[in-house]
């Protein structure tokens, strides 16, 4: 223990170096960018960085990657909170408490919870990843296939269950998401599917064409057709509080440490990471919290358990990068190529021939979440000055971000009318009263879900009982069943107290 | 039968019969079969089931009148708080479906800034914003800030547009401080 | 921090060459603005190291910005669909490895050779099986023997149906060692699998999988080949064991048929430099290629065409 502490510590020296600081504050801004324009995922941002790290040390490198890797996953919160358009995947629960608590008039509250919840989760999984980097990689190995399957379906039943409107509905657009999903080359026959022939569906549907176009655009069309009359968020009231007191956040300090704990070890499992903690994070305050009767109506654990788990499993995606040398998601498989074109192969050698690195990037995590809570905090007030400005100027502003995006995904001008159509699918989903955060996590998990399945199949025999019969998938598919009978309690219980 | 109720089930309808097509389709993906493993047809399948009977099911249940639909946790306890009385603008809207589409059309011949300088100024008009300085001069400010960012600090590969358009883009990168 | 300012300027510099685009492609003045070059795959794997490394190092010999751009999906088509767009002016290269080119010995391809031009192959390695360090299976005889008391029961990771890797599990199945091939198109999850203890042995390259060599977390017990490698002396190759295949990895650059000859022929020279360089030596030690990898335009198409023509023989006797 004493051992890390001092490794710890001179790894806080080595981030200490002018040019070190100098990356950290660069990857900060950036991802910070990267995370409010709809149109940039995360992984599309640190790809784009890694021209910039080749004439760098290899310390600099990863400390800029991993910085904007950390930042991104709080800067999306930003446009959720004020402009109902979710940054990145992972901000799309951000809508339901976060954009609600703005809209009642305390979107600098909204944001100053963010900001409280991506420090405390992050510093929580920092230390969790430095304390306990070998058990929890090989924690990490006893995952395969059908336990990737049963969270896939977890977090799946979790924005069916927590969304707006009937349950029916939900469902009926999640299916829409998974068939979506499914349209071009199938990855294990290769074969193609709903693809009617034409080149440009047989590459597939990028899910972030549909998420900017569902969510950027359709929000952008249902807000023009008020003539931008209404503003999104009716100041009622100016508040003047940013940060939560001690004492409120105090009182959260349980699901602070649930949440964190819940978001590194999903972090842990390759896949959707991010994603997948937010959502689940929320789901399970929203079953198991304090304050689970008020979910959604803008209380600040909504706020706090997503964002503190996405944060959180930055920390716990690096583990089986550096102890183990095995990239779980796209951000992490970037930083791994830095590491690789630098002459640094991660895996369990790493700590013994390259500890200094390691630690330096660990040192990094903790300084970069305090450099960016210190970012944020002056950048919540411009921010909300912007909801002061014309509103279609915003607008027009936000469609151009969005246009970039489809651009820049594979450079096709396809990809550009696809997210115009998903912009009228959300929009009329929207009228029809049917959720679009279904939709839109079907496609992006969709891919997932299925190679898992369709891998647990191949691999066991057609056995669908491994799902149920795994320890640690068995254990994920009770809470699965348990989050979708849950409207049904609910509803259930509602009846016997009109009863009562 | 009221006809609210037969308007209710039409989203239901529509989804029956998108799943019946798409169920056709999905019968004619073609591959090698593997013997004893599951083809590539059965998850878009099992997925077009579920959304069947999920609108089977609705339908059923809103023609028979019953009561009691599940809904989602945060519609149980918020329930509807919607500004439906807003006044609603539908030529704005098809306004802005057009505009995006012209965008669309055109932007692989015109090239990204020009076509996106167009773009920013005729929204903010549509938008009914009327201070012209302030229009042309963010859309300006917006357009170049996007040049800087994606064609000189990351690079991303945006259309330059044709001859004579692509002349454009070279212009503004000249000016950039080229 | 200098190098830093510098690695900047001299980005900024390129960007600003960027600005006096466009102009005829002739190999005189070419390259005269950025040369794309296309990765079909997501950042972070083999093909996309590569990439890099020739565009960090390949930039100063050319003078021009070499930005890598990732257009990952349908195993290499959508990036190779980019490629075939745009115009044969020698502005676009992509990566073209062994398993994009598995597809066009299959049914319908979506393009032919005759689409492209090889301008060089920068590295070659082959196959392999490897299993846990901890495995019960010694040898790979111990795993045949177990394959063939058990068939159906021993699971193989692999690429994907279709894949280089399924032509060359089907030949050992042909000698009857049927196993389960378990298809992972992502990577980490194909290692994870193995190293979890969730599948019993690994197809794979050396060079992807060379950080748990280095760490003892796995070894070869095969490779597919027709001789031994001298890093790996005690892996039997599969034509000593009785399969007859050997379908190595290859990642090549290829540019659209029709670029002008000469055109070809300065980015191939550009790329024997960087072959010749000391850390792409490195690179390709790391990666256990063929240290006689590179071809250079002049032979690039053989090789491929070649390389076509086994996995077509592989397939048909199947």
């Amino acid at each position: 223990m004493s051992q890390i502490l001092l490794q710890l510590g001179q790894g806080f020296l080595d981030c200490l170096t002018p040019i070190n600081l100098i990356m950290l504050v660069v990857g900060i801004v950036i991802g910070l960018l990267i995370g409010v324009l709809p149109g940039l995922t995360l992984v599309m941002g640190v790809a784009l960085a890694l021209p910039f790290t080749y004439k760098m040390d290899v310390t600099a490198s990863i400390v800029l990657l991993s910085a904007m890797y950390v930042s991104g996953t709080y800067g999306g919160a930003f446009t959720a909170i004020l402009f109902r358009i979710p940054g990145e995947p992972i901000d799309v629960p951000m809508l339901w408490d976060g954009y609600t608590m703005g809209r009642k008039g305390q979107p600098a509250k909204a944001l100053g919870w963010t900001l409280v919840a991506a420090l405390g989760g992050g510093l929580l999984s920092a230390t969790i990843m430095v304390m306990l980097t070998q058990p929890l990689a090989h924690f990490a190995l006893r995952f395969s296939t059908p336990e990737y399957f049963a969270v896939l379906m977890f977090g799946l039943s979790s924005v069916v269950a927590l969304g707006r409107g009937s349950l029916g509905n939900a469902l009926i657009s999640l299916a829409v998401g998974l068939l979506i999903a499914t349209v071009g080359t199938d990855e294990t026959y290769g074969a193609s599917r709903f693809t009617f022939d034409t080149r440009i569906l047989a590459d597939g549907i990028e899910f972030l064409v549909v998420m900017v176009g569902a969510y950027g655009v359709g929000e952008v069309l249902a807000r023009l057709e008020t003539g931008f009359a209404t503003k999104p968020i009716q100041k009622v009231g100016q508040t003047r509080t940013e940060l939560p007191s001690w004492r409120e956040m105090s009182a959260l300090k349980g699901m602070f440490l649930r949440s964190s704990v819940l978001g590194n070890i999903i972090g842990l499992i390759p896949g959707a990471g991010a994603t997948i903690a937010s959502f689940v994070s929320y789901g399970m305050e929203a079953q198991f919290g304090k304050r689970r009767k008020e979910m959604g109506t803008g209380v600040a654990e909504g706020i706090v358990a997503p964002q503190a788990a996405a944060t959180a499993s930055v920390g716990g995606a690096l583990v089986p990068l550096l102890a183990l040398g095995i990239p779980g998601s796209g951000a992490t498989a970037i930083i791994l190529g830095a590491f690789m074109l630098h002459g640094i192969q991660p895996g369990p050698q790493v700590m013994a021939t390259s500890a200094h690195t390691v630690y330096a990037v660990f040192a990094s995590i903790y300084l970069g979440l305090a450099l960016m809570c210190v970012i944020g905090y002056f950048a919540i007030r411009p921010l909300v000055k912007i909801l002061d400005m014309p509103e279609a100027i915003v607008s027009a502003y936000v469609l151009t971000l969005c246009f970039i995006g489809a651009l820049s995904i594979r450079n096709n001008v396809i990809d550009l009318w696809l997210m115009i159509g998903f912009g009228v699918v959300g929009y009329a989903f929207e009228r029809l009263k049917f959720p679009v955060a279904p939709l839109v996590l079907g496609v992006i998990l969709g891919p997932l879900a299925e190679a898992s399945f369709m891998n647990t199949m191949i691999s066991f025999g057609n056995d669908w009982t491994v799902f149920f019969t795994r320890p640690i998938a068995g254990t994920v598919m009770v809470f699965t069943f348990a989050m979708l009978a849950l409207p049904f309690l609910q509803q259930w219980r509602a009846r016997r107290v009109a009863a009562a | 039968m009221d006809r609210t109720a037969i308007r209710a089930t039409l989203p239901y309808v529509v989804g029956l019969a998108v799943a019946a097509a798409l169920y056709h389709y999905a019968r004619q993906i073609e591959f090698d079969p593997r013997p004893g493993a599951l083809g590539p047809d059965f998850w878009p399948k099992t997925v077009i089931v579920l959304m069947a009977l999920v609108c089977l099911f609705e339908i059923g249940r809103i023609l028979l009148g019953l009561k009691g639909e599940a809904q989602g946790v945060a519609e149980v306890l918020e329930g509807e708080a919607d500004e439906e009385d807003a006044p609603k603008y539908p030529g704005l809207l098809a306004g802005g479906i057009v505009l995006v589409i012209v965008y669309a059309l055109v932007v692989n011949t015109v090239g990204f800034l020009l076509s996106t300088f167009l773009f920013l100024a005729a929204f903010m008009y549509l938008g009914r914003y009327r201070n012209h300085v302030a229009v042309w001069a963010t859309s300006g400010v917006i357009t170049l800030m996007s040049a800087v960012l994606f064609m000189r600090i990351a690079y991303v590969s945006l259309p330059r547009g044709v001859p004579p358009f692509d002349l454009v883009a070279d212009a503004i990168r000249v000016l950039l401080g080229g | 921090m200098r190098s830093t300012t510098r690695s900047f300027v001299a980005i900024f510099a390129a960007a600003l060459c960027a600005v006096f685009a466009g102009g005829k492609a002739t190999a005189a003045g070419y390259p005269e603005r950025p040369i794309e070059l296309i990765v079909p795959w997501g950042p972070g794997g083999g093909a996309d190291q590569l990439a890099r490394l020739v565009s960090k190092l390949m930039e100063p010999m050319l003078g021009q910005g070499i930005p890598v751009v990732n257009v990952p999906g349908g195993t290499g088509a959508t990036g190779m669909a980019k490629l075939l767009a745009a115009p044969a002016d020698g502005y676009a290269m992509a990566i073209y490895i062994a398993d994009s080119h598995a597809l066009l010995a299959g049914k319908s391809p979506r393009w032919t050779m005759q689409d492209i031009t090889p301008v060089a192959v920068m590295i070659k390695g082959p196959s392999f099986i490897f299993v846990k360090q901890d495995s019960p299976y010694k040898t790979w005889a111990d795993f045949e023997k177990d394959a063939k008391a058990n068939p159906g029961k021993l699971k193989v990771a692999t690429l994907g149906f279709g894949s280089v890797d399924d032509f060359s599990l089907s030949v050992l199945a042909r000698g009857g060692v049927k196993v389960v091939q378990v298809p992972f198109s992502k990577p980490s999850e194909r290692y994870v699998s193995i190293l979890g203890g969730h599948a019993d042995a690994l197809y794979e390259q050396a060079g992807d999988v060379a950080q748990f060599l280095n760490s003892k977390q796995m070894r070869p017990i095969m490779l597919f080949g027709e001789k031994r490698l001298p890093a790996f002396k005690d892996t039997p190759s599969s034509h000593e064991l009785g399969y007859k295949v050997a379908l190595p990895q290859f990642r090549a650059i290829v540019m659209r048929a029709g670029t002008p000859p000469d055109v070809v022929k300065k980015v191939s020279d550009a790329l024997a430099k960087v072959a010749a360089s000391p850390e792409y030596k490195k690179f390709l030690e790391e990666q256990f290629g063929d240290p006689a990898s590179f071809e250079d335009a002049s032979k690039a198409p053989a090789f491929v065409n070649q390389q076509l023509e086994d996995m077509k023989k592989t397939v048909a006797t199947n």
